[in-house]
């Protein structure tokens, strides 16, 4: 039935993130529910559909199972990766770098609240580390030549922006867990 | 559906899932009609609550699955585990007293 395995392989692409085995398996297990209900039906074209329509929109399924796996430890660090590359664009010698800085801002927060406090929070630290020392590793290789750029007052905007960076990992993603706690326990 | 059901069925599911699986090893599309069955179409779970909510169970170490192939089709079966039984033992505890608690601040024990 191509409609079903169409189906699925929506489901499966909705579950990115959660680890290729867990995925394998919740989708196994779709199948077989599938079957079993073609099973007690008569296998139509208009049943499956129906059945389909019945258990909701891929995005639903997948989202359930999402809220029970979190994110597989391999996507978290893709995750913390693409942070420290998106920060070394937000160095500020680098041309664009005013325009990237709210990006990866953004992307930080992004992170806390989709995956959890603390890889909102490494992604901060890494895109904080990233922008401090790929500076002071071009002051070092050209010692020479540059002496440290701009005065103290910038200097130390570029450090507390790259702090912020951790907070902004972290909090978001804080309060996110409290608020849901507090919702589900009334008493 | 009423916000009230839907939150009582929401706290339930973990009992009934348990309670069921406490007797045999089942697998998702019996649990659904089993429970569909037993609660007189009051318990019409859908197949995108009932999976999610067995994992769950399952990764708090309350059940665990196989694969079982019968006639060709195979199927994930759960059962219950040590750990599982103890936890609906509390459950049924807490269920009960419940029940008494509603009762009496409803005021039925009076009549």
């Amino acid at each position: 039935m191509n409609s079903i395995e169409d189906y699925l392989s929506k489901v499966r692409f909705r579950l990115v993130g959660i680890g290729r085995e867990n995925r394998g398996k919740i989708i196994d297990e779709l199948r077989a529910h599938i079957n079993d209900l073609l099973k007690s039906n008569e296998e139509t074209d208009e049943n499956t559909r129906k059945i389909l329509a019945d258990m909701g929109s891929p995005k639903d399924v997948a989202f359930r199972y999402k809220e029970v796996y979190g994110y597989s430890s391999v996507s978290k660090s893709l995750f913390i990766l693409a942070g420290g590359f998106l920060s070394i664009f937000t160095i500020p010698a680098l041309f664009l770098s005013v325009f990237l800085l709210p990006v990866l801002l953004i992307y930080v927060i992004y992170v806390s609240l989709s995956i959890g406090k603390n890889t909102g929070c490494i992604t901060g630290v890494t895109g904080g580390v990233v922008r401090i020392i790929i500076p002071f590793l071009i002051l070092y290789a050209n010692s020479s030549e540059y002496t440290m750029a701009g005065n103290i007052l910038s200097l130390s905007a570029f450090v507390f922006v790259s702090v912020f960076m951790v907070f902004a990992g972290y909090v978001p993603g804080y309060y996110k867990e409290r608020y849901k706690e507090k919702i589900e326990s009334v008493f | 559906m009423t916000e009230w059901s839907k939150e009582m069925k929401k706290g339930s599911i973990q009992l009934c899932l348990l309670s069921l699986l406490s007797r045999k090893k089942k697998y998702g599309f019996q649990i659904i009609k089993e429970l569909k069955e037993l609660s007189d179409n009051y318990f019409d779970l859908k197949e995108g609550t009932l999976y999610p909510a067995l994992h769950r169970l399952e990764k708090k170490g309350y059940l665990k699955s196989e694969w079982i192939t019968k006639e060709g089709l195979p199927r994930k079966y759960y059962r219950i585990t040590k750990k599982g039984l103890n936890a609906l033992g509390e459950i049924k505890n807490d269920w009960e007293r419940m029940v008494k608690s509603c009762r009496n601040v409803m005021g039925e024990k009076d009549e």
